[in-house]
């Protein structure tokens, strides 16, 4: 199974990389929103993806609404896993159909892995 | 002198005598020789008896007139002259102003005219006295009685003197308390505009023209149209102003910051403020209301500053924190090869400087928040005990190392209260890891869930090292630590607490504690209540 994984900080995204490796997934990763949707787009075999919401130039809400606007990933499984908690973006997050929502600092990486394999 | 009036009287007396003596005796003699002619006297014989006649008529003269000068001399005196000299005596005494004086020494019927005027004399120096006396009462009556007018009249002109000085003081005051007002008013910091019923500028300061950009002809404007005000970028209606409430109730009414109302300026220009009116009321009725106002540009700035941060800090500070943890973690979990029990213990210390460091920065986020009135609440279903359990279980790296007996006991099966999870989780956990922090290995924890007509008690108890009764009054204090708190732990950041406190009063909550707890068979540790309306 192929998973994207956006997070604009790299030890970041190598460590969870690692753990959903170890786990035999299939990971791509990426720093950037845009470079995501290029990825989606060529890769239609992705059906999951890990995603940051504060990053570089378009940030994870607007790459999640654009998503939720093509027919081809309206239903396509996202995990947000971010730094902020905010109650705002979480509910609008929801909205947007979100799968779920976690706090980076709230959760060892191995609960992390294991609630966003449960979604998976 | 009256000597000489008597003497007087005498010798003209004697001189009158003398010269009736002799015109008589001249005539006698005369006569006499007349009658001796006429008889046939000789005239030898004639003449020698005239010339006997005329011998015996001037020893007559000679003898017999000072003879009977002395005796009506002294008849004289005595019947007149002394009595009259009496008089006279006691009329200058009386005159002297003797007036007790007695001229007459005789009581009785008066003697004589002279007797008569002296007793005349007394009674005229009896009345006089008598009128004196009456005439000096009078004038000591009617003195005091002046002496008294004037007293009066003197306290009467130092009582006005005094009002006098005091009116003069009072409208020194009054025009000190006048001048300062005025220079309050027109140097105060804040705008100040005061505007009528009809929503007409009365007074406005020189803060007010400055920030408005008007001059004193706004006076008798209005202020709708000098300073309309606007929320955002929306203009709000005449009712929905602030002065407008106020007219309406009575009562002040308040813009903050957080309202984000701005004065909106006829050159464009645009500054947001925070605002108070309040009413003036005259007998009862609104007759006007007064406008503080204050520009709040930099305030604005600051708390967006200060909201960035949060932002930034939330970022920056915990996306390299959890990559610390998430890398101890790989580590410790083999992922990048086995490790030895030194390399093991060194990484335990990284992970822990790691989750403090996070648990240090959540609590001071979740204060800005807290402190600036941003902390969202979005309650939902919460059932209490699986919710503790779910807490417990992530706080094992804490409570498992020490081996600490936890026992949760509650009333009802199921709780359940209508709270924001987050904020929830950062209460019960700050009040466990505390818990945890001041107990000993194999210590125990008792958590308590009570229905309280109303409200659930929700309570951690330990048996730790409980709270110094000296420091019991500041145990709530931000960043405050106990003394044998500090010994025990030096790690910790005396936040929790403080923040325990704000985030229960979000809900209106209670939060109190009991040192030491009460337990079966010792008092020790600490209990902390805090309250959840139901």
């Amino acid at each position: 199974m192929k998973i994207l994984v956006i997070e604009d900080e790299k030890s970041l995204a190598e460590a969870i990389k690692l753990k959903l490796s170890n786990k035999g997934f299939e990971v791509l990763t990426t720093a950037l929103a845009e470079e995501g949707l290029e990825i989606l787009k060529n890769n239609d075999d992705i059906n999951f993806i890990w995603l940051d919401l504060r990053l570089p130039k378009m940030n994870g809400m607007d790459f999640l609404k654009i998503l939720r606007e093509d027919s081809q990933f309206k239903n396509t499984k996202v995990v947000i896993v971010s730094v902020s908690g905010d109650d705002e973006i979480k509910g609008k997050a929801h909205i947007l159909g979100v799968s779920d929502y976690l706090v980076k600092s709230e959760f060892k990486l191995d609960d992390i892995i294991e609630r966003v394999v449960k979604k998976i | 002198m009256n000597n000489s009036i008597a003497t007087k009287i005498i010798f003209n007396l004697a001189a009158i005598i003398s010269l009736a003596l002799f015109v008589g005796g001249s005539v006698l003699i005369k006569f006499h020789k007349d009658i001796l002619i006429k008889s046939g006297i000789t005239g030898d014989l004639t003449e020698k008896i005239v010339g006997q006649n005329i011998i015996l008529l001037t020893v007559i003269l000679v003898f017999l007139i000072p003879a009977l000068m002395v005796m009506i001399y002294f008849s004289l005196k005595k019947i007149v002259i002394n009595p009259i000299e009496k008089l006279r005596q006691g009329t200058e005494i009386i005159a002297g102003g003797n007036l007790d004086y007695k001229i007459r020494t005789e009581s009785g019927e008066t003697k004589n005219e002279i007797d008569r005027l002296a007793y005349f004399f007394d009674e005229m120096a009896g009345k006089l006295k008598k009128n004196y006396a009456e005439i000096e009462k009078e004038i000591k009556d009617k003195t005091e009685e002046l002496v008294q007018k004037i007293e009066k009249l003197e306290k009467t002109e130092l009582a006005l003197y005094n009002i006098l000085e005091d009116v003069k003081e009072s409208e020194k005051i009054i025009k000190e308390e006048r001048d300062l007002f005025n220079a309050v008013i027109f140097s105060m910091g804040e705008g100040l505009i005061v505007v009528d019923k009809n929503y007409k500028i009365i007074l406005i300061n020189e803060t007010a023209k400055n920030k408005l950009e008007v001059s004193e002809e706004a006076v008798g404007k209005d202020i709708r149209e000098v300073a309309p005000v606007v929320k955002g970028n929306q203009k709000i209606a005449d009712e929905e102003m602030p002065v407008s409430k106020t007219f309406k109730t009575g009562k002040p009414a308040t813009v903050w910051l957080d309202d984000n109302f701005y004065y909106q300026l006829s050159s464009g220009k645009k500054f947001p403020i925070t605002l108070i009116d309040a009413p003036l009321i005259k007998d009862g009725d609104i007759v006007a209301a007064v406008i503080i106002f204050r520009d709040v540009t930099d305030e604005k700035k600051l708390n967006e500053a200060k909201n960035n941060f949060i932002s930034i800090a939330s970022h920056q500070l915990r996306t390299p924190l959890t990559a610390i943890r998430w890398y101890s973690e790989l580590l410790e979990a083999g992922d990048a090869g086995k490790l030895n029990e030194k390399q093991k213990d060194f990484l335990k210390e990284i992970y822990g400087g790691a989750l403090r460091l996070t648990e240090t920065l959540n609590m001071l986020l979740a204060l800005a928040r807290v402190e600036s009135g941003k902390m969202k609440f979005s309650p939902e279903k919460i059932d209490l005990i699986k919710f503790t359990e779910e807490i417990l279980k992530d706080l094992e790296p804490f409570s498992k190392p020490k081996k600490i007996k936890i026992n949760l006991k509650s009333e009802k099966s199921t709780p359940v209260v209508q709270l924001d999870k987050l904020i929830l989780t950062q209460v019960i956990s700050n009040l466990l890891t505390n818990a945890f922090r001041y107990i000993k290995e194999n210590g125990k924890i008792e958590i308590g869930i009570v229905d309280k007509s109303g409200e659930i008690v929700y309570s951690v108890k330990d048996n730790g090292i409980g709270i110094p009764e000296d420091q019991k009054n500041r145990i709530f204090e931000r960043f405050f630590r106990a003394e044998n708190a500090l010994l025990k732990a030096p790690d910790g950041n005396g936040l929790g607490l403080y923040l325990v406190k704000n985030l229960v009063e979000l809900w209106k909550g209670k939060v109190w504690f009991e040192s030491p707890a009460v337990w079966e068979k010792e008092k020790k540790g600490t209990v902390f209540y805090f309250t959840i309306p139901v």
